[in-house]
């Protein structure tokens, strides 16, 4: 590892080694590692020089994080780095709901927002029963309170 | 599926919600009891500073008739819901009615509607509190006394920060007895309480009754939403000069139930400024005033300590440079976080003005395409009025415009 040319503690070349709750360990650079605030205090709590551990992020979620942080550490254009986010979270929903828990797990709030607005925009425009479609939810009202709630706003139904 | 988005945790639920326009959240209660329970959490609504708030356009029928009633009420976002604006509006929704529209809006308060309810003969009948976005309402109690309604001017709803209660208004006169009276419902109790007389009510003399009646908001009753601090305001007009002019800010204070008044900008010394129009800008009363001989310059005044005279201060000035007399008719909506001003000219047409760069931009509203002389901010709330009244027996579900 290079020696720091910065005086401040961090370097910009520092590896932090992150480990998956299925073990799987990847080395990150640190200015990347950061950007999770999580990370940022388990650094700071003294485990920078060895593995940190993330119990709640598998490998294959953890490797899409990976990619993330790295790509937002690099130094990419705006509008390179714009591209780059529409097609990351251009993923399935299951690959979506796992990222959104791990951001935030990690705390990346950058991430969190574009997730989420990937979340939202999917949502837009629909009607009821086509968001219960898009994600699998239940419809859990009885047939008495669907016909009270269609009563209520019917135009939400059109 | 085994992996369903209700896995998500509330909070990451409620950052979702909070990217979605209006439109699209009102059908987002429709989808399952949990996603239900998260928009009318009472901490939901707290965020609503978050959302951009919605535009009201209420369609009268006929400014000139004596009934001044809604024939059509739009509600509007910012296209995508930007708090910022964008360059168009899109109706969230509208209701319309044709033969048997009754209401009139008289305020809004924290994402509820009061209305006024007009008979045929265009005398009010009724005071109702509505959730336009839950389609919730409250009827309030009848007016005791019948031969009052007839005189019954303005009403409107009001918050109490510290006790949490909504509290309505009305101030009325009789035919005989000028005296403007106020009495005060709490939501959730029974009946109305009498709280005195209006101070510094003048009645309109004789000549100006009829366009007080037509339009009593513009003259001695500006509440349109002036609603900040626990309290609600309007102008003390001076109708006996030869020009209408404003000479005080009348408040009513919900929470202690007294009146109170206080004065205006130092620009109204003068005979210069005369029509004016108040309003809340990031918690703090907002009034807007043109000048009488350069119609181009709107002013824009901030009471920036609650209550204190001193501190009115010049905020902005609006100086279109536009000759042509169209510009007689800007009237300002809304101050938005960003600085920029929400703009209404005549009864058509939406503008959005950067005061730094001094552009106007001329906003597409969408397809309301229709007369739309009074324009209500509200805020967005899908609280549930059963919390507001802690009593499920008295809210009604299901407002149908046409009542």
């Amino acid at each position: 590892m290079a020696s720091s040319e910065s005086t401040t503690t961090s370097t910009t070349t520092k590896v932090l080694r992150l480990k998956s709750s299925d073990n799987e360990i990847f080395g990150v650079e640190e200015k990347a590692a950061l950007q999770s605030e999580t990370i940022k205090s388990l650094a700071e709590d003294g485990y920078s020089e060895d593995v940190i551990p993330l119990f709640n992020v598998e490998k294959k979620t953890l490797a899409k994080i990976v990619e993330w942080l790295n790509k937002h550490a690099s130094g990419s254009s705006k509008e390179e780095l714009k591209r780059w986010d529409a097609d990351f979270v251009d993923v399935d929903k299951d690959v979506l709901y796992d990222l959104l828990l791990a951001s935030n797990y990690l705390n990346i709030e950058v991430l969190l927002h574009q997730l989420a607005q990937k979340v939202a925009d999917m949502i837009k425009g629909k009607k009821p029963e086509e968001i219960r479609q898009l994600f699998g939810i239940k419809n859990d009202f009885t047939p008495e309170e669907e016909a009270e709630i269609r009563r209520e706003n019917a135009w939400a139904f059109e | 599926m085994s992996c369903c988005i209700s896995i998500l945790p509330e909070h990451i639920l409620q950052s979702i919600f909070f990217k979605l326009p209006i439109a699209t959240l009102v059908r987002c209660r429709y989808v399952c009891k949990s996603w239900r329970h998260i928009l009318a959490d009472p901490n939901f609504a707290k965020l609503h500073g978050r959302f951009a708030n919605l535009l009201l356009f209420v369609d009268r029928k006929g400014l000139s008739s004596r009934l001044s009633r809604c024939r059509n009420l739009y509600f509007l976002e910012p296209e995508g819901g930007s708090i910022d604006y964008g360059k168009s509006l899109a109706t969230v929704f509208s209701w319309s009615s044709e033969l048997s529209s009754v209401f009139s809006v008289e305020n809004s308060c924290k994402g509820l509607l009061c209305l006024r309810r007009n008979n045929i003969d265009g005398l009010t009948d009724g005071i109702w509190i509505l959730n336009p976005l839950t389609g919730e309402y409250i009827i309030l109690p009848p007016h005791e006394d019948d031969q009052i309604r007839q005189y019954f001017y303005r009403c409107g709803l009001g918050f109490c920060p510290n006790t949490n209660l909504y509290k309505v208004i009305k101030m009325f006169h009789t035919r005989h007895d000028k005296t403007m009276n106020a009495e005060v419902y709490t939501l959730g109790t029974d009946e109305w309480r009498k709280i005195g007389v209006v101070p510094q009510y003048n009645a309109p003399r004789r000549d100006n009754l009829r366009s007080f009646t037509n339009a009593p908001c513009r003259y001695n009753w500006s509440l349109t939403n002036a609603s900040v601090n626990g309290s609600i305001h309007w102008l003390i007009m001076d109708m006996n000069g030869p020009r209408i002019r404003p000479i005080q800010m009348c408040a009513f204070d919900f929470e202690i139930e007294k009146f109170r008044s206080f004065g205006l900008p130092p620009i109204f010394q003068g005979d210069d400024y005369c029509w004016t129009e108040i309003g809340v800008v990031r918690e703090s009363l907002c009034i807007s005033c043109r000048n009488r001989f350069r119609l181009q310059v709107t002013e824009i005044w901030l009471m920036k300590e609650y209550g204190v005279e001193g501190s009115w201060t010049k905020m902005l000035v609006l100086d279109f440079r536009i000759d042509y007399f169209d510009s007689l008719d800007f009237r300002v909506v809304e101050l938005l976080e960003n600085g920029n001003v929400l703009l209404k000219r005549g009864y058509m047409t939406l503008f959005l003005y950067n005061p730094e760069t001094k552009v106007l931009v001329k906003m597409n509203n969408g397809r309301t395409q229709i007369p739309i002389p009074a324009a209500v901010v509200s805020k967005p709330s899908f609280a549930c009025l059963e919390d507001v009244v802690g009593d499920s027996s008295r809210v009604l579900k299901g407002f149908v415009w046409d009542h």
